[in-house]
């Protein structure tokens, strides 16, 4: 992972364990296969505010068209799908 | 399968498809094909079985799967045995599972391999109650019946092999087809048995007006608990045609599953395209296979009924609208691009017409017609329109009821605020504290009630968070105390009793409830609070 794909990361973790705390979720360890959804942490709504809390942090526009759910609801696929969005320049 | 009953298209519509097209594809599920022969075959099997294990005469068959083999050879199944299907969606909590069990009174559960730790935890609530436990694909199930000695637990191997063309039974007009829980305000769902008069009313209309056929691919987006799924299954068997159920892993925004399986047929609540329209996943062109994309269970956005109508060029899209206790659609609008964003309310698109052989009535609070162009309650009469709730007389009265200017059709209130403008349906909000999420009708009551169990306080109560014309993006939870009070005790406890969709996402303790002028907490001020 490169320095911006390590921010990223480390910025989805800290949501991720923000939210587990507020919602009384036991914690997980969250490692590059960590699977958002499946973990029962965040739902889709959950997902698109992650979504836009990232945008605004690194001032992106993520772009998922080419992609499925099952490739960017994980950690790993998550900062990925944004590292190769902000490389095709979808930057604002 | 043999045709010996012309009454209800859920039963004929498979057998006359398969009859049609037994080398036709009818389901993908998990990776794997069936063609109407081998599924059929399934179904038989499933059928024969029921019936031979039928010790209670029931009228109605559990199903706990979801979107499997299982889950759709059970609903078949089911009905081709002459019953009422009962879907259980493994996705609840177990104390509601186990509460639905209970009012529809079977004593036959089918399920399957997956769902097994949710069977022990519902076999613990059930107690001593014997039933009939359907394991499809489990081939030993010694240990179960060791704990549980007083089940009778049919195992893979003991799947009775049923005839190649299974004599489809005649039943009742009214007897009950599938039974569907909508959330009530006593923190019981209410049930809601729907007949096969009902559902071959809704097919036969929509088998009519939407050309679909053989070749069509149609997705299957909804938990078969979510009466959606209903057209997605029987419009898609009745036509000879393939069901693609998504995965749950692709539900959220199915983009690709649709290109990748090149389906014709989309329905999907409004909210799983406002996903993908906010991925960039509604890009021009996207989706040239598909033929008619059809929304329900939420307002449609017009920005966003053109943005699909961009994606899908050479589709027909339709904005459908019913509540459940209407049999999935009443009314539909076509969208179209030049006219249809002025004929959009608010920015939301109509509902368009209700379906030719129903009557319609818009009323007020006192039950008496609205001048034209004036908003109320729309009233439905007609062959979709339920009977009444589940053993539930009072609910039923509350709901169903005559308007004495209208002759002595029952009514059936729909709790919709609409008005009719250019010979249009428009819908205005809820009369209620109802809302909807994800498409999922959610009586806000339902969830104070857990809150005021979860917190041991009367003063707890719960508010939509965005509203945006009965469309929700999730809960708030105010509960009277502070901080003391156990935030994350109050979540567990929600947790344990309502569907995800219902769980309060915030909660807010304060000291200061108000309380509007009847002395009844406000969630009209607690609104304003939320939005700030």
């Amino acid at each position: 992972m490169d320095k911006f794909e390590l921010a990223v990361k480390e910025f989805v973790i800290d949501h991720l364990q923000n939210k587990m705390i507020k919602q009384d979720i036991a914690a997980h360890e969250i490692d590059d296969s960590f699977n958002f959804i499946e973990s029962g942490i965040v739902d889709s709504m959950g997902f698109l505010e992650l979504m836009t809390v990232v945008e605004k942090r690194f001032k992106i526009e993520i772009d998922f068209e080419d992609y499925d759910p099952s490739e960017f609801t994980y950690l790993y696929g998550f900062v990925d799908c944004i590292s190769r969005s902000k490389r095709s320049g979808s930057v604002k | 399968m043999q045709i010996v009953c012309e009454n209800s298209l859920l039963l004929t519509g498979f057998a006359q498809s398969l009859q049609r097209f037994p080398e036709h594809n009818a389901l993908v599920v998990n990776g794997n094909t069936y063609t109407y022969r081998n599924f059929g075959q399934l179904i038989s099997n499933m059928a024969t079985t029921i019936l031979e294990n039928d010790k209670l005469s029931d009228t109605l068959v559990a199903l706990l799967s979801s979107k499997s083999l299982t889950a759709y050879a059970g609903v078949l199944g089911i009905l081709a045995s002459g019953k009422g299907y009962v879907p259980l969606n493994p996705k609840f909590p177990v104390e509601r599972i186990y509460k639905m069990l209970q009012l529809s009174n079977s004593s036959i559960i089918i399920t399957d391999r997956e769902n097994l730790p949710l069977l022990r935890k519902l076999l613990c609530l059930i107690g001593k109650e014997s039933m009939t436990i359907i394991l499809t694909d489990v081939e030993d199930a010694d240990e179960l019946s060791q704990c549980y000695y007083w089940h009778n637990f049919i195992t893979e191997e003991m799947i009775s092999e049923g005839p190649e063309f299974y004599d489809i039974p005649r039943v009742r007009e009214d007897a009950i087809a599938y039974l569907m829980f909508t959330s009530g305000s006593t923190g019981t769902p209410k049930g809601v048995p729907v007949s096969h008069r009902n559902a071959s009313s809704y097919l036969k209309y929509m088998f009519s007006r939407y050309d679909t056929d053989g070749n069509d691919r149609f997705s299957q987006a909804f938990e078969l608990s979510f009466d959606l799924s209903v057209h997605d299954m029987f419009l898609c068997w009745l036509s000879g045609a393939c069901l693609y159920p998504v995965p749950d892993k692709y539900l959220m925004a199915p983009a690709k599953f649709i290109k990748y399986n090149e389906l014709t047929i989309s329905f999907l609540v409004p909210s799983v395209a406002m996903f993908m329209s906010r991925m960039k996943m509604l890009k021009a062109g996207m989706f040239p296979s598909l033929h008619y994309s059809f929304f329900c269970g939420e307002p449609l956005n017009s920005a966003l009924a053109e943005k699909w109508q961009e994606a899908a060029p050479n589709a027909i899209v339709e904005n459908l609208y019913g509540p459940t206790e209407a049999t999935v659609a009443i009314s539909h609008y076509r969208w179209h691009r030049e006219e249809s964003q002025d004929e959009s309310l608010n920015g939301i698109v109509p509902l368009g017409n209700i379906f030719g052989s129903h009557k319609n009535c818009i009323v007020d609070d006192d039950l008496k017609p609205v001048k034209a162009d004036n908003s109320g309650e729309l009233c439905l009469a007609g062959p979709q329109i339920v009977d009444g709730y589940l053993n539930s007389p009072e609910k039923t009265r509350a709901n169903f009821v005559i308007i004495s200017e209208l002759g002595d059709d029952i009514w059936y209130r729909t709790g919709d605020l609409v008005m009719i403008k250019e010979n249009c349906l428009h819908y205005m909000g809820r009369k209620d504290d109802q809302v909807k999420i994800l498409g999922h009708r959610v009586e806000l009551q339902e969830i104070d009630y857990v809150l005021r169990k979860a917190s041991g306080t009367d003063m707890a109560i719960s508010v939509p968070l965005s509203v945006d014309y009965g469309d929700v993006g999730g809960i708030a939870a105010f509960i009277y105390g502070d901080e003391k009070n156990d935030e994350s005790k109050i979540m567990r406890y929600c947790r344990k009793y309502l569907p995800d969709y219902m769980i309060p996402q915030k909660v807010y303790f304060i000291d200061n409830m108000p309380l509007n002028s009847n002395g009844k907490i406000d969630r009209l001020k607690l609104i304003e609070k939320v939005k700030g």
